[in-house]
């Protein structure tokens, strides 16, 4: 897989969605509930990514446990997918790191 | 049954979120869609509803367009017709909610990307195809008539309205990547 630049916010929280095969809706319903509500992704914006990261090999088909609609897909992270999730995970934890230590959250 | 009218009208690719919004308020005056044809949209008369319509290209294999249409669903969102990639879809508005099936700029620059490409591919095509009956072929460049003329005007003219087409989505792009920064 190619080197990339820093992962869309909803990539990124689809892969985390994606550590257990799950489908789109269940991916959804996880992501709410982590956020508490404050990502929501659009059905369009989720199509799109799962169909990219499948194409990249981050993300393959697999079985879900309530697969009772054939129409929906169920994926899961590949191994390629589950370095890109750590990865990323942490470079953010560096900009965290070095955050925390220059920014200044009182304005004056 | 239930009072039906046929309307035609024509949109533009990069004028899909005028044609949500033209959907939107003949649904606020009780006219539903029901089926979507090449510029021809099917209403039933009902009672006056605030309805989002959201238009959906797919890009893929046909046959992954079932999987696509249940995950919308899944979200809350009712299919309602389709014309070529496009797949039209319905929702009631609640204050407050959220309601759009692109939530990244990056989705939006994808899609965007995917129709300046297949606009400017076309539009190339056609101005071959206008030099070629005009100029390159000496057969067809040498075919004078008035019907002849008309039809290569016809073609120089769609070539130019999807080059105008690829600008336009070109300009849509560009403003979405200046909200990167």
């Amino acid at each position: 897989m190619k080197k990339r630049g820093p992962l869309t916010e909803s990539t990124y929280y689809i892969l985390l969605a994606l550590q257990e095969p799950n489908h789109g809706y269940g991916m959804m319903q996880m992501i709410e509930k982590i956020t508490e509500g404050e990502v929501e992704i659009g059905p369009g914006t989720l199509y799109g990514a799962l169909g990219k990261l499948e194409k990249q090999g981050a993300i393959q088909t697999a079985t879900c446990p309530d697969s009772s609609d054939e129409r929906r897909k169920c994926y899961v992270l590949t191994d390629e997918g589950h370095n890109l999730l750590v990865e990323e995970y942490q470079r953010m934890k560096r900009v965290v790191a070095i955050s925390s230590e220059c920014v200044k959250e009182d304005a004056k | 049954m239930r009072e039906m009218k046929k309307v035609r009208r024509v949109f533009f690719v990069w004028q899909e979120h005028l044609e949500e919004k033209w959907l939107t308020e003949m649904a606020a005056e009780g006219w539903h869609l029901r089926k979507v044809g090449f510029c021809v949209y099917t209403f039933e008369k009902g009672e006056p509803e605030d309805i989002t319509y959201r238009l959906y290209s797919h890009v893929g294999r046909r046959r992954d367009i079932e999987t696509c249409n249940r995950l919308f669903e899944d979200m809350g969102w009712e299919w309602v017709g389709s014309i070529l990639s496009w797949q039209y879809f319905r929702k009631v508005h609640e204050e407050g909610k959220f309601d759009e099936i692109l939530s990244d700029n990056q989705s939006k620059w994808d899609a965007l990307k995917y129709w300046r490409n297949v606009s400017l591919a076309i539009g190339l095509l056609n101005l071959y195809n206008f030099l070629n009956i005009s100029f390159l072929s000496s057969g067809l460049a040498s075919w004078r008539s008035w019907g002849m003329d008309l039809f290569r005007l016809l073609i120089l003219a769609v070539s130019g309205m999807l080059f105008f087409g690829t600008v336009k989505i070109q300009k849509r792009m560009n403003e979405l990547k200046g909200l990167h920064l």
